[in-house]
């Protein structure tokens, strides 16, 4: 049969990849549907779930778009009131804001609904995050969405961690000193060590060598900077598009508002104890969201924790473009429910780890890389399941994807570190892999077995 | 579908070279703005490197027996992007007499992620609170759980640290323990 298509193709000449005439029609096509798939995807483009106004109606979760927006304003309105009082500088920051929260009447209450504010978009940003995922709303060629949201969230993330040094207070002192010493170990990555990029990054941020006058300072641009140039941006998107911003009716807007306010009233926003370069705090915490990374720093060589903050966020974006086929349902997309409650159980773990200062680093690590393995793993093998019970071609490619793709990443990202480590002892590092092959090994092996049956099934078909 | 290379295309794209040229001139003065120390088109320029002010001294009838210890600040410039262009810092040292009798003179910052580690002599209260039981005294950190051995030049025994703290310099004169300068890298 092969054979006949070739000899058509050569009668006609017209079909040939040298035929430069058809090469050129063959590229065009491709520059077209190239050209309306970035149209598809710029057309998508969904900041505060602006698209959804008729099913944020009947559904809330479509809601949360317009609630980033509302508590980015609450910062950005409070922000403003409390840059009145406040004083920038290492020597009376502290001061200036244990004044603002105890003796300017009413400042405490200013101060509570920036940060509670600013705590509600994180968690609002996060579930917006994870509704995206669940609901498939980047389903078909919307997959920049995922990218948008994730940077709503890692902006909120960062204009907390630089709001956080504006107190200059133990906890703040020290996450900025984790922060800043971070990019120093990209030096031990072959290419980029003599680049100095690293070291450079760190004393950009810090405005020196050491964290002082100058970090502050340029944190206070950064805290404003974050939330005005994308306040600009967003404006000028929503003025070119003439969409609304907001889908919530402002009756009911009221009562996430009042909820900020009466958690500000009732549960005043801390300010710890004033920075010392010389103690270090013990247990050492950053905010809240930033805790479970704070966990994994213990686990892992510095140079694989720098490089996995990177990976992580990136590999979020990558995700959706592998979910293939139109199927929306979370429960018959299993791989993308398992890397959900992957991601949701291993940060509230090490999370709750941190805060009760509780860490083995020679026998946590095998366990909870193996935790990881072992729910990839139910979802490779689900995935199967419903494979061969809806007989879905697109499932099929994911398997396989996943097999030959995902399984290595994830020796690459888990297993390889395991080994570089140093301070584990050569038993701990066969144990822990050990434990980790385990669900690899039923995922590789049921696959194996399935590819068979399947390939027998087809022959039989055929025969 | 012929014309995808017109006059005015091939035009365009030669006229971008110069203001691709112009854009990336202009990293230069933006990187110095940021970080005025490097040097113009040296974007590879290494790290600030802070500078010693006063040399500690102690004397040596503080350390009768092995693993007596002394604790001191060590005053350093760092380079500052401020009006006044400089930090004074202090950093926090540890001089151990050794069984040999020798000293370890060690920076407190751990080499990790900056945080100031202690010294603890009792390896059971190592073994507990840093899931690592060593020989003798050790320094150990309690951000991310690191143990140094400073039997032996500062070694990582346990815990995620990539190299040993760093090293002040050092020298006996007379009755004299004389601690003039530090190992550069790192955070301050």
């Amino acid at each position: 049969m092969s054979n006949g298509v070739e000899n058509i193709s050569i009668d006609k000449g017209k079909d040939s990849i040298l035929n430069p005439q058809f090469l050129i029609t063959k590229l065009k096509q491709f520059a077209d549907a190239s050209k309306k798939y970035v149209l598809a995807q710029i057309n998508g483009i969904d900041i505060f779930d602006e698209h959804y106004v008729d099913k944020a109606q009947t559904n809330p979760w479509y809601t949360l778009g317009s609630l980033v927006w509302l508590f980015w304003m609450v910062t950005i309105v409070t922000g403003c009131v409390l840059m009145a009082w406040y004083l920038p500088s290492i020597h009376e920051a502290f001061d200036s804001v244990v004044r603002i929260q105890n003796e300017i009447p009413s400042g405490g209450i200013f101060r509570g609904m920036h940060k509670y504010g600013a705590d509600a978009l994180i968690i609002a940003a996060t579930m917006r995050l994870y509704r995206i995922f669940i609901a498939a709303d980047y389903k078909p060629n919307r997959e920049i969405n995922v990218a948008i949201a994730l940077l709503t969230l890692l902006l909120g993330m960062y204009s907390g961690l630089t709001g956080y040094l504006l107190i200059w207070n133990q906890r703040a002192f020290w996450a900025t000193k984790v922060f800043a010493t971070f990019p120093t170990y990209v030096e031990q990555f072959y290419l980029l060590g003599p680049t100095h990029v690293g070291v450079n990054t760190s004393q950009i941020l810090l405005g020196g060598s050491s964290i002082g006058q100058a970090t502050m300072t340029r944190f206070y641009s950064f805290h404003i900077a974050f939330s005005l140039i994308a306040l600009i941006a967003v404006e000028l998107y929503f003025y070119k598009n003439g969409l609304k911003r907001f889908n919530i009716p402002w009756k009911v807007a009221l009562v996430p508002l009042f909820l900020v306010l009466i958690t500000s009233i009732i549960l005043p926003a801390q300010f710890g104890h004033r920075a010392n370069s010389e103690i270090t705090p013990l247990p050492i915490l950053s905010d809240w969201y930033f805790l479970a990374l704070y966990q994994f720093l213990k686990y892992i060589e510095p140079v694989w924790a720098t490089a996995l903050t990177v990976l992580i966020p990136l590999t979020v974006v990558v995700l959706p473009f592998f979910d293939f086929g139109p199927e929306k349902h979370i429960l018959k997309r299993p791989i993308f429910l398992m890397v959900c409650i992957m991601g949701l159980l291993e940060c509230l773990i090490f999370s709750f780890l941190i805060i009760g200062n509780m860490a083995n680093i020679h026998q946590d690590p095998p366990i909870w890389r193996a935790g990881t393995w072992i729910l990839i793993a139910i979802g490779v093998v689900w995935q199967y399941i419903l494979q061969e019970r809806y007989k879905q071609k697109s499932l099929f490619v994911i398997g396989d994807f996943i097999a030959y793709v995902i399984c290595p990443l994830f020796v690459l990202y888990y297993a390889f570190p395991t080994f570089i480590n140093g301070w584990i002892t050569v038993k701990d590092q066969l144990l822990g892999t050990g434990i980790c092959m385990i669900p690899a090994t039923i995922g590789y092996g049921w696959h194996l077995v399935l590819r068979k049956k399947l390939k027998a099934n087809e022959e039989g078909a055929s025969t | 579908m012929m014309h995808l290379i017109t006059r005015r295309n091939l035009l365009k794209a030669i006229l971008s070279i110069p203001i691709l040229g112009t854009l990336a001139m202009a990293i230069s003065p933006f990187m110095r703005f940021l970080k005025p120390t490097i040097e113009p088109f040296n974007y590879m320029q290494g790290p600030d490197l802070p500078e010693s002010l006063e040399t500690v001294m102690f004397d040596l009838s503080l350390f009768p027996n092995a693993f007596d210890f002394q604790s001191f600040n060590f005053i350093q410039a760092n380079k500052e992007f401020t009006a006044l262009g400089r930090q004074i810092n202090k950093i926090p040292g540890f001089a151990v007499k050794l069984p040999n009798g020798d000293f370890a003179v060690y920076s407190r910052i751990c080499p990790h992620l900056g945080c100031v580690f202690n010294f603890v002599k009792d390896p059971e209260e190592v073994a507990k609170g840093y899931n690592f039981k060593p020989d003798g005294p050790v320094f150990a950190c309690p951000c991310h759980l690191s143990v140094f051995d400073i039997q032996h030049d500062g070694k990582v025994v346990s815990g995620p640290a990539p190299r040993p703290p760093r090293k002040f310099y050092y020298k006996v004169e007379g009755t004299k323990l004389v601690i003039s300068d530090l190992e550069s890298g790192g955070v301050a």
